[in-house]
């Protein structure tokens, strides 16, 4: 099921631009990202089993845009920005495995995040990277 | 005279949203209180008498299932009011909150329209005020 599962990565893709599109008012464009200075990372696991941890590499740029869009704020605090990225992968995995795992065999772990240095980032092998509206995100899945 | 609604989600974001949410759809709510998790929820449900409470699934220490089962299973909590608004739309995580005593459920991300339909079934129309007027131009955003 987790073979099946990875293989669904146009799935997980769709989900990312339609939560970014419908709850954050962001859209994908077709231009190459170059990685920020500042990054958060927003990690969520899925496991039937073995666990999968997907890892989300968002801007602090991008990041801060999500929190005052998400929110309806000026006023964004570095806590909202980190409970942002946590709703974020949230909602992106929770819907992904509502769609791929209808019968609830997978269990959904808890977000976390934290800052990180690019430097963790550059090189990952199969690190998927998008510019979103001008800003880095990065989706690294490891088995 | 309003009610009390307790917001169970272990995201202070989306606990901001769900809270702008009611009111912007125009109710007429005494008292907001927030909680992270079932833990800190039942702390709060010691000390405050609350009429509806709206709960996420996954979260640390203590999951919105344990919480739904636990107010159900006490002599003073048993007749609140439940909703779950959780990105777990799987029909076994739903069937088992709907079994468990949940009242409803909304998946996230949710249309401001969902939350105020579900308060209005549960709690009745006397608790809208009638100059809600605030909803317009906001119905079309998902939260």
């Amino acid at each position: 099921m987790l073979e099946q599962m990875m293989k669904k990565w146009k799935d997980l893709e769709k989900q990312i631009f339609n939560i970014l599109s419908e709850m954050f008012f962001l859209f994908p464009e077709d231009e190459t990202p170059s990685l920020p200075k500042e990054l958060y990372e927003g990690s969520i696991s899925i496991s039937n089993g073995s666990p999968i941890h997907l890892h989300f590499f968002i801007g602090a740029d991008l990041a801060k845009v999500m929190a005052e869009n998400f929110i309806g704020e000026d006023e964004i605090t570095e806590r909202d920005i980190v409970e942002t990225i946590k709703e974020f992968v949230n909602m992106v995995v929770g819907n992904y495995i509502s769609d791929i795992d209808p019968e609830g065999m997978m269990e959904l772990g808890i977000p976390q995040v934290r800052k990180v240095d690019p430097s963790e980032v550059e090189g990952l092998k199969g690190l998927a990277q998008y510019q979103i509206d001008g800003h880095f995100l990065g989706i690294w899945i490891k088995e | 005279m309003g009610f009390n609604v307790l917001i169970v989600d272990d995201s202070s974001a989306m606990r901001k949203i769900i809270k702008k949410t009611i009111q912007i759809s125009g109710f007429d709510v005494d008292n907001f209180y927030e909680a992270g998790n079932g833990i800190e929820a039942l702390k709060v449900l010691e000390n405050n008498w609350v009429d509806i409470v709206l709960t996420d699934i996954n979260m640390p220490e203590m999951d919105g299932i344990t919480l739904i089962k636990k107010l159900r299973q006490s002599d003073i909590y048993k007749g609140i009011p439940i909703v779950v608004i959780s990105t777990e739309s799987r029909d076994k995580k739903v069937q088992e909150s709907l079994a468990i005593g949940a009242n409803d459920y909304i998946r996230k991300p949710f249309k401001p329209e969902e939350i105020k339909d579900t308060l209005i079934k549960l709690m009745g129309e006397e608790y809208v005020r009638t100059d809600d007027e605030e909803m317009e131009g906001f119905g079309e955003t998902d939260f």
